[in-house]
């Protein structure tokens, strides 16, 4: 979903290094040693997973296909009688069809996001 | 535009309709001698037909009831048709609910706005 | 079974609904007579068994009460002397029911109770259920 490219954006913002304990102004140790951490030189976990927009519509557009179809199965199960739990399929169709409205959002900001870009000036 | 589900939906609709009016017709007949209860049976058929896939050919019958009799002939009773209907009510309450949302959807994607 | 609450209830009712009739069956005729020679009119008592094991009912399976059997009571009845009667043996004595109407009178009440309480759960079943098909819908 969008939601997890923005975090996967943010978490590969630097992090702030954290300020020394008082009583100890400057650091002892010698040069490579911060105290409190900081930027570890070759780190590349944040990096290592980035998630592209498409990617993010995918995993969007396969989840929508799985609600929806869950929703199918239990109305089906519904016609003939055979489910137990009634609050089941109207959760389940109440999903399918908030996750529908939530991707036809994304996909229009989407359109519209492209289509600004478009028509920036040179 | 209804797929497989929507006509799975659409079969339970009409099934249960019919025994909605077969209830009806057996609560007014309820002092007539000689009179045997109806009894409406689509599920079955219903469950066949999607295992073949094709479940707007769902057939809906009409079957006498196998209660024993009253010493008048007649052999409805009150307490299980009024069950029967309760129950058939709020079914076709979900039916009309599951179809509402498989239109809803289709409406949600074609007019694009959330 | 999409609300098996409904059958449950709907058994009760069958149940109940057969003990008032035995009640009712069993007051009709406290007063036939019989000879001596013949059993008395016996009173109906309605034997009722659990369906299912319980177990059963928490995932929608069967459940709720039926009615095995209606078993019969004293054959002896009362014997009471009643010369007139034409049905009397030589020493004036008939047979009476062994039926005593303050206890099926109550017998009625528990079985009436019995059945309204069962009609509540098909009343309070059909709200939940109706309740739980507005999931979802914008108000």
């Amino acid at each position: 979903m969008a939601v997890s490219a923005i975090a996967g954006a943010v978490a590969q913002l630097p992090t702030t290094p954290t300020l020394p304990a008082t009583g100890q102004i400057g650091w002892t140790g010698g040069p490579g040693t911060i105290p409190g951490g900081g930027i570890p030189v070759g780190d590349t976990t944040a990096a290592a997973n980035p998630q592209s927009f498409g990617q993010s519509m995918t995993q969007a557009l396969d989840s929508l296909s799985g609600a929806q179809a869950k929703a199918d199965n239990l109305a089906v199960q519904a016609a003939t009688g055979d489910l137990t739990n009634v609050h089941d399929y109207m959760i389940a169709a109440t999903e399918a069809s908030l996750a529908t409205q939530l991707t036809v959002a994304v996909r229009n900001k989407a359109v519209e996001a492209f289509n600004q870009i478009m028509n920036m000036g040179v | 535009m209804i797929d497989s589900t929507g006509s799975a939906i659409y079969a339970a609709l009409n099934g249960l309709s019919a025994r909605q009016r077969v209830i009806a017709d057996n609560v007014a007949n309820i002092e007539t001698p000689g009179y045997i209860a109806g009894r409406v049976s689509f599920e079955d058929n219903l469950r066949a037909a999607i295992e073949t896939g094709d479940p707007g050919t769902t057939s809906v019958l009409t079957t006498q009831s196998g209660d024993p009799v009253n010493p008048n002939g007649n052999n409805v009773s009150l307490d299980k048709e009024v069950v029967s209907l309760t129950d058939t009510d709020l079914r076709y309450q979900l039916m009309v609910q599951a179809i509402n949302q498989k239109f809803g959807l289709l409406r949600t994607a074609i007019g694009g706005g959330a | 079974m999409l609300f098996p609450t409904f059958q449950t209830a709907s058994s009760g009712l069958g149940v109940f609904r057969t003990w008032m009739d035995a009640v009712s069956d069993n007051m009709a005729n406290l007063d036939t007579v019989r000879p001596t020679s013949q059993p008395a009119f016996q009173a109906r008592f309605v034997v009722a068994s659990p369906i299912g094991d319980g177990q059963q009912a928490m995932t929608g399976g069967p459940a709720g009460a039926t009615v095995t059997g209606i078993s019969l009571g004293d054959a002896t009845g009362r014997l009471v002397s009643d010369p007139t009667n034409p049905l009397a043996d030589a020493n004036g004595m008939v047979r009476y029911p062994d039926i005593d109407m303050g206890d099926q009178m109550a017998q009625l009440m528990i079985a009436q109770r019995g059945y309204q309480a069962n009609l509540s759960v098909i009343d309070r079943a059909k709200d939940a259920y109706q309740q739980a098909l507005s999931i979802g819908r914008s108000a």
